[in-house]
């Protein structure tokens, strides 16, 4: 077991995470400590293993939850991409050779995970951008001639709506940039690029098409146009003027405000832990 | 031949920060677990194959004092980008239903 400062283990509590299992290990090598997590669980932590022990509302309200070794171990698989190696700011949890042992139906013991110290303290550091603003609308297809050649029809969709976006803004590049995305459920709409089934079997499918450009205007005005376009898109098999595509709303679109993304995404190395995080006391009465 | 899907108690996806997205794949019973382990149905190649993601990509853990399989890959679109379609990532374990386990 690597044995970490004190300094480094005050770091660490300012960093407790919600998890039964971390929230032990950041008070490892301290006298026995109770830690009441939000998995319900109360962790006794000893110098070199921990008890987690289920938590009920009374011995007299059933049903009592249950804890058991399989139950703590599921903790490291939720949202982690190890389940070894749980990167906290001041070191590594590593769980490789922790062992999970029931005491009885309620308390289970973990022994031999280890906390690997940073050589660095460091602080993650998250953000989002605003990237402009969203007009949506939603339609659906349900002609079979459509469906079988969605993929071609939304190619020739998007060139049409580049091309009458760039007359609507005379080729203006700010006022035209904007980014038309369309979704297809009842093809790829839930999983994307990641979707392994090719072939469309519903009968029906639902398009989003959304429009994210410099101003709600402007958005507006190409999702609007978009719509139009792809109401009437001919294909070969119909002669004449058809309407391809089902809206549920009137007028079709749905502004969505202004959207966001992630971008940032740094590892800052403060002098001090608490540098960000400024605390002031003050004395009341 | 069974389905991983009827065999598991819980097959789910999830974000693991907003680049990554995890596989668990959960099982009540100890048989079982073994059973589908030594099948050697369920390898980082298969799930580089379904994804179609690059092999390096793809981590793969036999977790078994928690009886799962867990699996994680980089996200195609980054968590609530502008093309991403799964904001919680909780939606993208279906395809592991029908690999079939011997």
């Amino acid at each position: 077991m690597t044995q970490v400062s004190a300094d480094d283990r005050t770091e660490r509590e300012t960093h407790q995470t919600s998890k039964a299992v971390s929230a032990s290990i950041t008070n490892h090598a301290r006298p026995p400590t109770k830690v009441t997590s939000a998995a319900k669980s109360i962790a006794y932590v000893h110098p070199s293993f921990v008890t987690i022990t289920a938590v009920s509302t009374g011995d007299s309200q059933p049903p009592r939850l249950r804890c058991t070794p399989q139950s703590v171990a599921a903790h490291s698989l939720y949202e982690n991409s190890d389940p070894y190696r749980l990167v906290e700011s001041s070191g590594v949890l590593d769980l490789s050779a922790a062992e999970y042992a029931a005491l009885d139906d309620r308390r289970v013991r973990v022994c031999g995970s280890k906390f690997d110290a940073a050589q660095t303290y460091t602080i993650k550091l998250e953000g989002a951008e605003r990237v402009g603003y969203q007009s949506v609308v939603i339609g659906s297809i349900r002609d079979p001639y459509i469906i079988r050649q969605i993929e071609s029809w939304i190619s020739r969709l998007k060139q049409k709506v580049r091309e009458r976006a760039a007359e609507v803004f005379s080729g203006d590049r700010v006022l035209g940039e904007h980014l038309f995305n369309v979704r297809v459920y009842g093809k790829d709409g839930t999983m994307g690029p990641l979707e392994p089934v090719k072939k469309i079997t519903s009968h029906e499918i639902c398009l989003v098409m959304e429009v994210t450009a410099a101003t709600q205007e402007i958005a507006t005005t190409i999702v609007s146009l978009a719509r139009h376009i792809a109401l009437h898109l001919p294909i070969p098999e119909w002669n004449g003027f058809i309407t391809g595509m089902a809206c549920i709303y009137s007028p079709a679109y749905l502004e969505r405000g202004p959207v966001y993304r992630f971008s940032v995404n740094h590892v800052v190395e403060p002098d001090d832990p608490y540098e960000m995080f400024p605390i002031e006391y003050t004395n009341v009465g | 031949m069974t389905k991983l899907g009827e065999l598991a108690r819980l097959i789910r996806s999830k974000n693991a920060g907003p680049f990554e997205l995890t596989f668990d794949i959960m099982f009540d019973d100890k048989d079982v677990f073994q059973r589908v382990k030594n099948s050697n149905a369920l390898s980082r190649e298969l799930i580089a194959d379904i994804y179609r993601v690059p092999l390096e990509d793809v981590r793969f853990f036999v977790v078994p004092a928690a009886l799962a399989f867990k699996a994680s890959i980089p996200r195609p679109r980054f968590q609530g980008d502008l093309l991403d379609s799964d904001v919680h990532g909780g939606q993208q374990y279906a395809p592991l239903i029908d690999i079939e386990i011997g």
